[in-house]
């Protein structure tokens, strides 16, 4: 499998278990610690998917997901989002979300998303 | 106007306070460097462990055995940290890749590690480590969480019984039934939730505490009877709508929405026909009942019963048109 995936989230250890995971199938994968970093390289272009941690310090993942789409980037965004957020959800999905992965989440399941994801 | 104080009294208190600026100075001095010292050991342990703990996560099962040697083989001080990194982990991955992460704490020995916090006597660090036996759900840490979900400190015993969720044995689902008793002390809905998370294995042991004596485990039961959909329920679920206690009455009316059956439906109707909230329950689970079932009694509730039971039943005022 081949493609370029931006992961987004202010967990080291979650960003890096997704990168490790992504990896092992093949991806190419970059990381960022916090929203505007995530926005400026998402805003750099060259991601076949994006995964986004809604919950983050300053630039929340709907923040940064809304203001890509308001740049005119069509790029495919996963959202990460905490149990029980639904209006995290909501707002994720209105501002052009493609997919939801709830915490605690499996990175498999999140593997096999993006691979149906970007084909 | 006072006299000035002797000036080898004044040199004095200068000396001490001047030793005592001093003494606070050198401590916070040591103190920052314990601190950069200890988060300096953290940083190489972490450079040295986290590779391989991620790597173990996610790993193939051929190469997981191996993986979980090399962290069995290193040392106490090691496995703390490696313990230290895996808990926080927990909290927010699931499936394949937490199941290794708690292999992974297993092999660091965590679970022997929280023995002695168990038996702590500060209720707070047998909390604590009640949460952490039931996050590591390793087959050692049953005992050690039967035993604190009977502990003095009802904080303690809600944590276990929470915890002990994680456990399908028919020891750990036993012990969460006990604890849906009003004498437990332990919130109903922890143990009901606890319930539904050990699910199937729970079924058989609900069944049976349909009918136990203590009215807290009958209410209980009778709420995780409709939402496990536990076969066989229903029958008894139509004993207990006419049960000694309200709670326990309501509670089974709620899951006779879930577990529908005919016999049911004559004390469903009198308890709608009374009227209240338990009529309003009554009349929303005869509205989930098969129409065959229950067309007669909603068309006596539709002329008899009180506004409030014909709104739950889903008909229109007496006298509405079309």
């Amino acid at each position: 499998m081949s493609g370029r995936i931006l992961v987004v989230d202010d967990d080291r250890d979650i960003r890096d278990l997704i990168a490790i995971k992504l990896e092992s199938a093949g991806l190419e994968v970059e990381t960022r610690p916090d929203g505007a970093q995530g926005l400026d390289a998402g805003l750099a272009g060259g991601w076949d998917l994006i995964v986004l941690d809604v919950m983050m310090p300053g630039m929340s993942g709907i923040d940064v997901l809304r203001a890509l789409r308001d740049r005119g980037d069509q790029t495919p965004v996963i959202l990460l989002t905490a149990r029980g957020q639904e209006k995290d959800i909501e707002a994720g999905f209105a501002a052009g979300a493609d997919q939801y992965v709830t915490k605690p989440f499996s990175p498999r399941a999140l593997l096999a998303r993006i691979t149906a994801e970007i084909g | 106007m006072r006299p000035p104080l002797p000036p080898e009294l004044m040199q004095a208190v200068l000396l001490v306070t001047a030793l005592v600026a001093v003494a606070m100075l050198v401590a916070l001095v040591m103190q920052r460097a314990l601190r950069r010292s200890r988060l300096r050991r953290r940083a190489a342990l972490d450079a040295r462990f986290r590779r391989l703990v991620l790597e173990s996560s996610v790993a193939e099962d051929d190469e997981l055995e191996g993986l979980l040697a090399r962290v069995r083989s290193l040392d106490e001080r090691e496995h703390d940290h490696i313990a230290r990194m895996v808990f926080p982990m927990l909290r927010d991955v699931s499936g394949e890749a937490g199941d290794r992460l708690r292999a992974i704490a297993r092999a660091a020995g965590a679970a022997s590690g929280l023995v002695d916090a168990a038996h702590h006597r500060n209720p707070l660090v047998r909390a604590d480590a009640a949460e952490a036996l039931g996050v590591l759900a390793a087959p050692e840490a049953l005992e050690l969480l039967l035993e604190l979900a009977v502990d003095r400190d009802r904080h303690v015993r809600t944590v276990a019984i929470r915890a002990l969720g994680a456990f399908d044995e028919p020891r750990a689902v036993g012990r969460v039934l006990d604890a849906l008793a009003a004498s437990s002390g332990v919130s109903p809905s922890v143990a009901a939730t606890a319930l539904l998370q050990q699910g199937a294995a729970a079924s058989d042991r609900v069944l049976d505490a349909l009918l136990d004596r203590d009215p807290g485990v009958r209410r209980g039961a009778a709420r995780v009877a409709g939402l496990l959909q536990v076969p066989g329920a229903g029958k008894t679920l139509a004993l207990l709508v006419t049960d000694s206690q309200e709670s326990v009455r309501l509670a089974a009316m709620q899951s006779l929405e879930q577990l529908p059956v005919r016999e049911a439906v004559p004390a469903l109707l009198a308890a709608a026909l009374k009227g209240g909230t338990e009529g309003e329950a009554a009349a929303r689970a005869l509205i989930s009942m098969p129409a065959t079932w229950s067309s007669g009694a909603l068309a006596l509730i539709r002329t008899e019963a009180e506004a409030g039971v014909r709104r739950a039943a889903g008909l229109p005022r007496l006298g509405a048109t079309a």
